[in-house]
Order: structure tokens, then C-alpha cells, then sequence
């Protein structure tokens, strides 16, 4: 089992016309093994 | 502790196979990283929960207020993204695995529809939102928003390993996501906006991978590229295609914590209106973000 955390921010945008963005995205997770057979 | 985890797990797949998985989708916006890592079972389950509050306004490379530049059918307010994105991971053989995904997609929205846009159908009301709409009164008539939480479209991938280091994959979006979502008032959301697309994709990816031995664990270094081309939905409007290239590494400082990081570059080309009606002016671009993480190992 292993337990993540990310931080994730832009540092080049060019978007067409005008449009909403974020100045940070942020993301927990875990993943988990197991053997089925 | 094995209990919760088994429980979460069986929780997860249920909801995979649920018939709620129906009326899933895609959606505005997801952490554009590469969460692939090798996995030594047969069977890897992911759950991950992420948060992207859209609520700035850029235009080309410019950042602008609101009421800078304005749209021909509506100003933007936020969007606020909580998902949790669930991802099953199977290995056939060493050569062969599949991967399963599925976001579940909690989104809230708000803009100001311009003087007489409809979406198709619209019919336009106030909201609450009195102290944006009054800032927009020359422009706008009205402000709407959305809520919602809705599972978004599966992709079902199915990946080839050349060489311990090399992968190829290619995958099926499938439509499952929810694409006539309306809010309290009876008004349809953009189709960037709801759950699910509503079209087939088709993602091709190739990742490169190499490990480099050092104590107390190996290190290792990544770089994957993908592509997607996405069919015509809903009255022909048709997501552009979205390209995809990342690259970055798993740094252990000790035998249980690592650091992460990953540089991700996408481009998404402008969607096609079809007979919507919809702008799409306002869709595509390129983008270059920065991510780093922290990352332990638990005995389960």
C-alpha cells in the first residue's frame, strides 16, 4: 500500500480566447496491492 | 487496517460495475499527471481525490479580470473540481495488463450568460449571484450556475510491454457519462461542463521507464506521451484532440518515504460546435505544469 499527495501548479498557459484556470491543482490518493489467485 | 482497505476496495468495484457506471463521463477539468507506476501483484486498485479551484481568468498568456474581455454567450465566474478518480490495474502476464478508470466527478459552476445566448435551449433567470451580475449589468442579463456529482466516462486501456522499460497502450473512452445534466432551473449545461462527453474515444500512450539501483531502493526515471482523438457527440459537437507528454521521477529518501516530481505538458486543440450552436472559441490550449509529491509505503 503506498499513500500519495501531489502539488501541482501551471507555470505556462496559453489558452485560446479567455478562458477559467487554477493557479494549483492539488491530489491525495493510495494505491493498494493484492494478490488474487 | 487490512479490513478498511478491503472494504474501500470491494467498495470501488462495485461502483465499477454498478449499472450507475451508465452515466459516467469526463469532464472541464482533472490533474493532468501520470499516476502509473509499476505494481508487483497482478491486481493494483487506485482511488485518488483531487481539488482544482478554476477560478482565475487567463486569456493566451495573459492573466484578465472579469469583465476584461467578454464572450459572446457567457463571462465566467469558477468551477470548482472535487473528483475522485478510481483506477483498477491488472496484469495478464508480464507482457499484457489493462487498466480500468473511472472518475467520479463533483463539479460546481457559475457564469453569466450574455443578453439573449441560449445554449440550445435556455431559458434565462437570476440567481443569487446579484453581486457578480451587478458588476455586469451593461453586458449580461443573467447568472446561472451547476452542481452536481456524477460518475464520468470509463477508459478501459490495454497496455504491451515491449521491455521492462518500454510500454505501449491504447484505450476506449467510453461514453458512460451523463450529458443532459440540467440545473434547478431547467437549464442545460455546455457540454464541457457536464459529467460525460457523450462521445467514443480513442487514447494511444507510450511510456519509457528506467530504474537505477541505489540504497535502500531503486530509483527510477519516466517519461510517457499520449494522444487522444475523440468521435462527434451529442448534435456533432466534438472535443478537440488532446495531446499529453510527461516526464519526471521517484526519488526514495529512506525505505519508506519518496519524493516525486513530474513535468506535464498538454495541448488541446478547439472542439467543434457541430449544429450546438455553442462558442467554442473559448476551448484549447497549451499548458506546462510543475508537480511534486511525497509518497510512503504502509505495511497493509
Amino acid at each position: 500500500m503506498a499513500l500519495y499527495s501531489y502539488y501541482q501548479y501551471p507555470i505556462y498557459e496559453d489558452l485560446n480566447q479567455v478562458q477559467l484556470t487554477a493557479d494549483r491543482n492539488l491530489l491525495f490518493g493510495f494505491d493498494y496491492e493484492l494478490d488474487l489467485f | 487496517m487490512d479490513r478498511c482497505i478491503l472494504w474501500l476496495a470491494l467498495v470501488s468495484l462495485s461502483a465499477l460495475s454498478s449499472p450507475a457506471t451508465v452515466q459516467a463521463g469526463y469532464g472541464t477539468a482533472t490533474c493532468p499527471l501520470d499516476l502509473s507506476t509499476v505494481h508487483q501483484h497482478p491486481l493494483r486498485l487506485q482511488i485518488a481525490f483531487e481539488h482544482i479551484a478554476q477560478d482565475r481568468l487567463r486569456a493566451g498568456t495573459d492573466q484578465v479580470t472579469f469583465g476584461q474581455i467578454t464572450r459572446a454567450d457567457h463571462d465566467e465566474i469558477e468551477t470548482i473540481n472535487r473528483n475522485m478518480l478510481l483506477r483498477l490495474d491488472y496484469n495478464f502476464t508480464k507482457r499484457f495488463s489493462t487498466t480500468l478508470s473511472l472518475p467520479i466527478v463533483q463539479r460546481r459552476h457559475a457564469h453569466i450568460a450574455a443578453a439573449g445566448h441560449d445554449h440550445g435551449e435556455h431559458k434565462h433567470l437570476t440567481t443569487e449571484l446579484r453581486k457578480v451580475t451587478a458588476l455586469s449589468q451593461v453586458h449580461h442579463d443573467d447568472a446561472q450556475r451547476w452542481e452536481f456529482t456524477r460518475p464520468g466516462d470509463l477508459t478501459l486501456w490495454f497496455h504491451y510491454t515491449r521491455s521492462p522499460s518500454l510500454t505501449a497502450s491504447i484505450g476506449i473512452g467510453v461514453p458512460t457519462g451523463q450529458i443532459d445534466f440540467r440545473n434547478g432551473a431547467g437549464i442545460l449545461a455546455e457540454p464541457a461542463l457536464q459529467p460525460g462527453r457523450g462521445t467514443w474515444g480513442l487514447p494511444l500512450e507510450s511510456s519509457y521507464e528506467r530504474e537505477f539501483q541505489r540504497s535502500p531502493q531503486p530509483s527510477r526515471l519516466f517519461a510517457s506521451t499520449s494522444y487522444r482523438v475523440n468521435s462527434s457527440g451529442n448534435r456533432d459537437y466534438r472535443f478537440g484532440d488532446a495531446w499529453l507528454l510527461h516526464a519526471g521521477g521517484h526519488y526514495p529518501i529512506d525505505e519508506r518515504f519518496d519524493l516525486l516530481g513530474q513535468f506535464v505538458s498538454t495541448w488541446a486543440d478547439r472542439d467543434e460546435a457541430g449544429s450546438t450552436g455553442e462558442y467554442t472559441d473559448a476551448t484549447g490550449g497549451t499548458r506546462l505544469y510543475s508537480a511534486q509529491a511525497c509518497a510512503t509505503g504502509c505495511a497493509g
